[in-house]
């Protein structure tokens, strides 16, 4: 019984156990979002876009838990605004625009980066922590402001369900009801990205998409109703993230990419077993019948 | 079917007694309908009142759908007049009063909803954004699933439904909500016989009970005994009448020559 406390003795895995459990379950609500807008693949590009944004906000203000976040924020969110600009005022669609800039915007964060640490405004971790993730490394502040958003994206999504729904359902249908789809639309974009910042802290920029994806995807093998994939994908984040700090204290692995490879080995083993989806069951069941 | 499913405004109403006939009529007037430097409807002008079931026919690209979506509001710039019960068609009457079944292949059958997932939805303009479902929105979904033989299957996802069970689905949400008109876009296409019987004598209950249907149609052989009223399209309108006048008249042996020659 004493070891598995043992962990929990050490202020840093403490704190990041707390981040790994709030961000995992405010994450994985978001999820559910993301899963039914099927917006993955959107998402890899704009959690790359974050890196500019946080040496620009560095080089101007100095290192902070204030300056990271909003300075990735602004970022993704100037990347994700551009892309859809381009693609509405030329002939270049969106995913080709958002390919060229987020991998630019990538770059430019890395030279920059290495620009700052070359005139000792940031170390060399530093980098490392915002690519791979530092969960174990966050402060008090770290904390408060991904529990704040976390809250704020919560609660946003609960007050904004049902015409959410209706837009992520039949946009069109929405939208010729008075829902107001276009707005919904963007709301959304923005509170993922605000979630795609908060998990920056737990894996990195590289891997924050699987937060985001993960927890509902493995989810809607199993769910049938939206509110099932909401809240079942906050859950099970939360779970999965908490497991995944202390798996890596004890294999002594990096907790991002553990989280991330604890993620994704669900999804398959759900994939391979759901009772109604899974590949297993695919295997035993007789060709589908209705019955009219 | 029941009579509790008439609009809450006239309840109990029959088609006899609708009163003056403006008040549950839609009105088309000169509409055009243009996708880019395509023209896809021309100047169509038709009326229909309650208690009727209007087919729409014509070949491919003639503007079925398009009609129907532009009555529903999803078409892109409109020109002309859309009016119902005298009043222009906004988004206010498209909410609590038109429902529009899009085409099978529109819908997203993975969406992780439930049969009674889907017909509470119906009932989302009238609750709100926020506020609960009241003891009549559970009684109108109840009673929409009940009316449509769908009790059994309420917990099930909506992929996990035979193509008539899915109209069926549709139709309950666009009951639950109270609509008044409903349009159906292709409603008969990929179902088995039964189903397809199943479905036109829900087409007749609907009708019966006061309310406007405009289905888009393919088979000319079955219009006749499903529909009143037919509207022959192609681009432009070409005949509109008692089912039984325009498929034996004219327009529809020059628009389907060989369904014409089969017959006679």
């Amino acid at each position: 019984m004493m070891e598995l406390l043992e962990p929990f003795q050490s202020g840093p895995i403490r704190r990041g156990f707390l981040a790994a459990i709030m961000i995992g379950f405010a994450n994985g609500y978001l999820s559910g979002f993301v899963v039914l807008r099927k917006s993955s693949l959107t998402l890899g590009p704009l959690s790359h876009s974050v890196l500019p944004g946080i040496a620009v906000a560095v080089a101007v203000a100095g290192l902070s838990a204030w300056t990271g976040f909003l300075g990735a924020l602004l970022a993704a969110l100037f990347v994700g605004l551009l892309a859809t600009f381009i693609s509405r005022t030329s002939r270049v669609d969106a995913d080709t625009a958002l390919g060229v800039l987020y991998t630019s915007a990538f770059a430019g964060g890395i030279l920059l980066i290495k620009k700052l640490i070359d005139r000792g405004l940031l170390v060399s971790s530093d980098l490392e922590h915002w690519l791979f993730g530092g969960i174990l490394g966050l402060s008090d502040q770290d904390l408060w402001i991904a529990f704040g958003v976390s809250l704020v994206v919560m609660i946003t999504l609960c007050i904004c369900q049902r015409p959410m729904l209706l837009t992520l359902f039949e946009p069109s249908v929405a939208a010729s009801q008075g829902v107001p789809v276009r707005t919904m639309q963007y709301l959304l974009t923005t509170l993922v990205v605000m979630g795609l910042v908060t998990s920056l802290q737990a894996v990195g920029a590289i891997l924050s998409v699987a937060l985001l994806v993960a927890p509902a995807a493995i989810v809607s093998l199993f769910a049938n109703s939206p509110r099932a994939l909401f809240w079942g994908g906050a859950v099970l984040g939360a779970t999965v993230a908490g497991l995944a700090v202390l798996v890596s204290y004890w294999a002594d692995l990096s907790t991002g990419s553990t989280i991330v490879v604890l993620l994704g080995t669900v999804f398959l083993l759900a994939f391979l077993l759901s009772p109604r989806d899974g590949l297993i069951a695919k295997w035993f069941q007789r060709p589908h019948e209705h019955d009219e | 079917m029941s009579a509790a499913f008439s609009p809450h405004e006239h309840p109990g109403a029959h088609c006899n007694d609708c009163g003056p006939e403006e008040e549950h009529r839609l009105e088309v007037v000169d509409l055009h309908v243009h996708y880019g430097s395509i023209c896809a409807l021309e100047g169509v002008s038709f009326g229909a009142t309650c208690c009727n079931a209007v087919a729409l026919l014509g070949r491919n690209g003639a503007g079925k759908s398009t009609l129907l979506k532009a009555l529903a509001g999803l078409a892109p710039h409109p020109a002309g007049s859309i009016r119902w019960r005298g009043e222009p068609l906004d988004r206010v009457h498209r909410r609590h009063e038109i429902a529009y079944l899009p085409q099978r292949s529109e819908v997203d059958w993975n969406f992780p909803v439930t049969v009674r997932g889907l017909v509470e939805m119906g009932r989302y303009p009238h609750v709100g954004f926020l506020n609960r479902f009241g003891a009549d929105d559970v009684e109108a979904v109840d009673k929409a699933i009940e009316s449509l033989q769908l009790a059994d299957l309420q917990a099930r996802q909506i992929r996990e439904l035979s193509g008539g069970q899915q109209q069926r689905a549709f139709i309950a949400r666009a009951l639950a909500g109270g609509s008044h008109v409903i349009l159906l876009d292709e409603p008969f296409a990929g179902l088995d016989i039964k189903a397809q019987a199943l479905l036109a004598e829900l087409i007749r209950e609907l009708t019966d009970d006061n309310r406007l249907i405009l289905a888009s149609h393919h088979d000319l052989a079955s219009t006749e005994d499903i529909f009143d009223e037919v509207l022959l399209l192609d681009r432009t309108l070409r005949a509109h009448g008692p089912a039984k006048e325009v498929m034996h008249g004219d327009e529809l042996r020059t628009a389907f020559p060989s369904f014409a020659s089969l017959r006679s």
